[in-house]
């Protein structure tokens, strides 16, 4: 089989994933097994070598993340699963992707935290890890399925946006979701925008690795005839290294700007009965759906509750968070942990916040959660 | 009308194909169907459990509200969901590892799935079993449908699974209304 070919299927989130990664042109994957994702690990060991890719079962994830960028420095799209130990591990690499400007995709599986915590049950303690994990000053991009169908979707505008962009892109689903299974519905692979890559493979004249004038530049391809060095120093367009706050300045600021630039464009966000809404419950992957159960619940005794689900956690959807603030006197944010993402929620909201921990291990009850929203409303 | 299902077992018995299988038939009968699955972080042997939403519409939230059916092929399976059932749920049990205390008999359907499977030489299609057993008990999906799922998932030992299947809705027939 090359394709998954065009129906519907009963499947889990770990087959949509994975089914979603081959759709959008991965054809290298190196991982070492942990639970929850080691459906996608074991699926990609039989589904790679049918459309002609590699998968490499690496010694642990520190050289998982090291092989996908190498891979994708020699011209193939790759991607590597894992769940919270093994992405703590990959914080490093995931830096020298960013420093590198190597597309790839990291698919991060939530489960109960820290270390090895509960390894078979779901948590959403990685979300600030995504954005903060790797040291020095990253502008991550990172989805967050709450769907079987998401996880299939979302897994190629992950390839996408780390094409687009050159950076690893992290897809943080969690244990529910990754063993949830539900109707996917596959289209045609025509109805499907891929962004393919571009390389460069020589070079005219002084043209540099890197063009830090320009958002976007093709890469260069490895062992094409482009000789360039790719360098986790801090480097200028030439790619040589440089001890110098002048060449930081400049490559840092290209780093960044190339996502900060194009927020709106990578934005993406799912909106519920917001409209008239005086409480808005901010929720994302799993959580959203005792959400959603819990808001239509709360409408039906007349309570004018919304709910606002970020699909990328990064970039933050700040204009639409501002904007709802005002309109809203409250801010619910539960989440399965101590309280992350309701940090961010505070900073760009001048209203309320009330957080909700729910520990990991269980999907959170949305009677829980409708309780709490009749308090608030009531 | 939306019903929830409980299937536990011990690791290796095959709970979440048994659950899958399941899932897979009522959505060749045009139900939506949401499934959960946990298991133990330890080796064959530990706990698996699986749990089943069905409804005529779709449902965002994955977690049953009500066990209407309990199968179990583990006497934990039993011991732990207790307090979860209500006054009307059926249990599904295998007649070899659960002991059914009296107060559940009667809602109870006890089935030697291990040993049919053994005597229809499929000793690996317990599962299989109960799944026609299930089908059996319940209708919540179709004959056709459970055939038609085994085929999908077991592409290479159709016949033999579906001879299970077939003894296994024998046996639920006969306590189902």
């Amino acid at each position: 089989m090359n394709f998954l070919p065009p129906g519907k299927y009963f499947a889990d989130g770990n087959f949509a994933l994975t089914e979603g990664a081959i759709h959008a042109g991965c054809r290298f994957f190196a991982g070492y097994p942990i639970t929850p994702s080691s459906e996608v690990l074991e699926r990609m060991s039989i589904r790679l070598p049918e459309v002609g890719g590699h998968f490499i079962e690496m010694e642990d994830e520190i050289a998982s993340m090291a092989a996908i960028i190498g891979a994708s420095n020699g011209g193939s799209k790759s991607m590597t699963a894992t769940s919270g130990p093994g992405f703590s591990l990959m914080q490093e690499n995931i830096g020298l992707g960013v420093i590198t400007e190597t597309p790839t995709v990291v698919l991060d599986e939530m489960r109960g935290g820290p270390s090895t915590g509960i390894p078979t049950r779901v948590g959403q303690g990685d979300v600030m890890q995504t954005r903060w994990g790797s040291h020095g000053d990253l502008a991550p991009i990172t989805f967050a399925p709450n769907s079987v169908q998401e996880s299939f979707d979302l897994e190629i505008e992950a390839f996408n946006a780390a094409e687009t962009y050159r950076q690893p892109v992290i897809v943080a689903s969690d244990q529910v979701i990754g063993h949830l299974t539900e109707i996917l519905e596959v289209k045609n692979m025509e109805d499907y925008h891929i962004v393919q890559r571009e390389t460069r493979k020589i070079r005219n004249g002084n043209e540099g690795v890197y063009d830090y004038s320009r958002d976007f530049i093709p890469m260069f391809e490895a062992g094409t005839g482009f000789r360039g060095n790719v360098d986790s120093l801090t480097h200028d367009e030439r790619g040589y290294p440089s001890n110098e706050s002048s060449v930081e300045k400049e490559m840092l600021e290209h780093l960044l700007n190339k996502v900060r630039k194009n927020e709106d464009k990578i934005v993406k966000y799912e909106e519920f009965l917001v409209e008239d809404s005086k409480l808005v419950v901010v929720a994302y992957g799993i959580t959203s759906r005792s959400v959603k159960q819990a808001v239509k619940e709360a409408r039906k005794e007349g309570l004018k509750v919304g709910m606002f689900r970020p699909i990328t956690l990064w970039p933050f959807p700040e204009k639409r968070i501002r904007q709802l603030a005002e309109q809203s006197k409250e801010f619910i944010v539960p989440e399965i942990n101590y309280g992350q993402y309701s940090h961010s929620v505070r900073e760009y909201s001048q209203t309320e916040i009330k957080e909700m921990h729910f520990p990991p291990g269980a999907v959170p009850d949305y009677r829980v959660i409708l309780k709490e929203i009749e308090r608030c409303l009531r | 009308m939306r019903f929830g299902v409980r299937m536990y077992g011990m690791g290796g018995q095959g709970i979440i194909t048994l659950a899958k299988l399941v899932g897979e038939a009522t959505v060749e009968d045009g139900k939506f169907v949401l499934m959960t699955e946990e298991y133990s972080p330890y080796i064959t042997g530990g706990w698996s459990k699986a749990n089943l939403v069905i409804s005529e519409d779709t449902v965002d939230y994955p977690i049953p509200e009500q066990i209407d059916y309990l199968v179990t092929l583990s006497q934990e399976g039993l011991d732990v969901n207790v307090s979860d059932l209500i006054p009307n749920t059926k249990i599904l049990t295998e007649r070899s590892l659960v002991s059914v205390p009296g107060e559940w008999k009667e809602q109870t359907t006890e089935i030697s799935a291990i040993q049919i499977s053994k005597e229809l030489k499929n000793p690996k299609g317990a599962n299989v079993v109960m799944m026609g057993a299930f089908s059996g008990l319940t209708r919540i999906f179709s004959e056709e449908s459970g055939r038609r799922a085994i085929a999908k998932r077991f592409p290479k030992y159709v016949d033999a699974n579906i001879a299970c299947f077939e003894k296994g809705f024998e046996e639920g027939m006969k306590f189902g209304r």
